[in-house]
């Protein structure tokens, strides 16, 4: 456990860029933006507002927004992590070095696939929660300029902020259970394929598609099973409508709400049969790494 | 040789890429307390036999390292065995510091302390990224690395390679005298076989994937004598059959093995040829005059 939590720091020191700084420019800068429209702001509002959302329901919104928003940061961030990671100790001969250390390749590959899961998901949820926190900071700042529009209490907010986080974190673990799958077919290609991984993620499968659809058509079979799987899969069962209506309406019952329709959504074989894959991947691609010390 | 005392072995150690045949069944055995150099031409089958020694690479026949199959075992064996393949190896994205810390959390044998004091007299900082350190500074840091792992065996792959002969010597001279006692074993592969000479214990040479001398080196002077023969003197000295002979100017330089002082000092000046004179003679075994290569 101690060797696995000193990998995973080695990733952590190797990433810390996409993971760290630049999320930390992005909010920076975003701060920087929105403190400079408060302050530049006339205090009116243009438009009229026939029902305005209360100051729960606003706020409840905006935290799920933020949420939504840095999970499709991790999901980019954590594609080009795999993309490079599984070969990235070749570069500049390093593997010779990593390879002098007591550890498998294979515990070192687990690591890699870990670190995805843990310590940067982990980083991008803490900048979703300050997000959240600066959310409630505006809100309450613009409630002052534009009296028509509230913010929740301090305590109805913290409320809000703590169940929205729970949520969140559930939602996180089971976007990344689903998208792990994705995730280990683009290491492994990294394995083979280096860089050329992230062309190749989606060349493979859209030729196949194609071929599919082409054989389709010229009448050797209908059936088209790499397709149909593709199309279920990134066609999941979460009912985006449905989560809006709950984050429109009240703001008390919306997070466990949420919460149902996150693990109702989910097709949890699936989940399990990905994560055997996965798990296949990276015993694969650490006996490659076993096998072959050059590029 | 006490075979418990013995730290690797091969027996028909052979390795193929494609139709190339690397390694051609060789037998060898290390015994603990040595400096062994490993010396070859380029392509003679150095590197892949230390890879197939470090389990780095698969191969044929039976090798042993502290009585394991470095292929099986490599992680475990890693506690015992320390190298050094390509100074220019370690992670660029780490500190000096953060790779200490690493290493003290990964390998059991490192200490972070030891590693400190070998650097302290040198110009690494703790402080500095490792992409930022000339060569020079990357052989220092990475010998103060390894020589920080208590290991009964290391491996050194041509890791002066690129270094100017200053950071040569001195990457040489602490390995013997920081490193280096009775327990520890070395293993070293260089072009440069003069500036090791001085600190090897036993030699062994490797031609086409096939040892052509395996011996200790305090043994050379008694086996090979080398010979500088006037041109009145040739002839006779012909007859002696030399491995190696080698027109300068007035006089030719004859290498022989194995044959008595006695009827080698009546020929000329003798004296016992250098490590690289010998791995000339044994790998071009033929005469050459001025010129030649």
């Amino acid at each position: 456990m101690h060797t696995m939590k000193a990998l995973i720091k080695r990733e952590f020191l190797e990433h810390r860029g996409a993971f760290l700084y630049a999320p930390a420019v992005l909010l920076s800068i975003i701060c920087v933006a929105v403190a400079f429209l408060l302050i530049a702001g006339n205090g009116e509002l243009e438009g009229e507002y026939i029902v305005a959302p209360t100051g729960a329901t606003m706020y409840t919104i905006g935290v799920a927004a933020s949420y939504i928003v840095w999970s499709v940061y991790l999901t980019v961030a954590l594609f080009f992590y795999y993309a490079d990671s599984f070969s990235a100790d070749r570069r500049n001969n390093a593997l010779l070095f990593w390879k002098s250390i007591p550890q498998s390749d294979l515990k070192i590959l687990t690591s890699k696939a870990l670190s995805g899961i843990t310590i940067f998901a982990a980083l991008i949820f803490g900048f979703a929660l300050v997000t959240g926190a600066i959310i409630y900071l505006v809100l309450v700042v613009v409630s002052f300029q534009h009296p028509a529009l509230n913010a929740p209490g301090i305590f109805e907010a913290l409320q809000i902020y703590v169940q929205m986080g729970f949520v969140a974190a559930i939602y996180y673990i089971v976007g990344l259970l689903t998208q792990a799958p994705a995730l280990a077919w683009v290491a492994g290609l990294s394995t083979l394929f280096r860089r050329w991984s992230i062309p190749l993620a989606f060349l493979i499968p859209g030729t196949v598609v194609l071929l599919e659809f082409i054989n389709s058509i010229i009448g050797f079979g209908n059936s088209r099973p790499i397709a149909k799987f593709l199309e279920g899969w990134f066609d999941s069962n979460f009912n985006e409508e449905l989560a809006a209506e709950i984050l429109m309406g009240p703001a008390g019952g919306a997070p466990f709400e949420l919460l149902k329709l996150v693990l109702s959504g989910t097709d949890w074989l699936s989940v399990a049969i990905g994560l055997v894959l996965t798990a296949g991947v990276v015993y694969l691609a650490s006996e490659y790494r076993r096998r072959r010390i050059g590029a | 040789m006490n075979a418990s005392n013995i730290i690797a072995s091969a027996r028909g150690l052979s390795k193929t890429f494609g139709q190339t045949e690397v390694l051609r069944g060789i037998d060898f055995d290390i015994p603990a307390g040595r400096i062994y150099g490993l010396v070859g031409q380029n392509g003679a089958g150095k590197t892949t036999t230390l890879n197939a020694l470090l389990g780095l690479t698969d191969s044929e026949g039976q090798i042993e390292i502290l009585g394991q199959n470095p292929f099986q075992n490599r992680a475990k064996l890693m506690n015992d065995v320390a190298f050094v393949a390509d100074v220019a190896s370690l992670p660029r994205f780490l500190k000096v510091q953060e790779l200490l810390d690493l290493m003290t959390d990964l390998h059991p044998s490192f200490s972070k302390d030891k590693a400190v004091e070998f650097l302290a007299g040198t110009e690494v900082k703790p402080g500095a990224k490792i992409k930022h350190l000339s060569k020079g500074m990357l052989a220092q840091l990475h010998l103060a690395v390894v020589m920080a792992i208590d290991a009964k065996l290391l491996v050194l792959d041509e890791p002066t390679l690129g270094l100017d002969i200053i950071y040569r010597k001195r990457f040489y001279r602490r390995l013997l005298e920081d490193y280096m006692t009775e327990d520890r074993t070395v293993l070293i592969t260089t072009h440069q076989v003069d500036e090791i000479e001085f600190l090897l214990s036993d030699i062994m040479f490797l031609n086409d994937g096939k040892i052509i001398l395996d011996t200790p080196v305090d043994e050379i002077s008694g086996r090979y004598t080398q010979v500088s023969v006037g041109k009145d003197l040739l002839e006779q000295a012909q007859n002696l059959n030399p491995i190696y002979s080698e027109t300068r100017f007035d006089h030719t330089v004859m290498v022989f093995d194995n044959v008595p002082a006695e009827n080698l000092e009546p020929l000329g000046q003798t004296s016992t040829p250098s490590l690289s004179d010998l791995f000339v003679a044994l790998m071009q075994g033929k005469t050459t005059t001025d010129g030649e290569v």
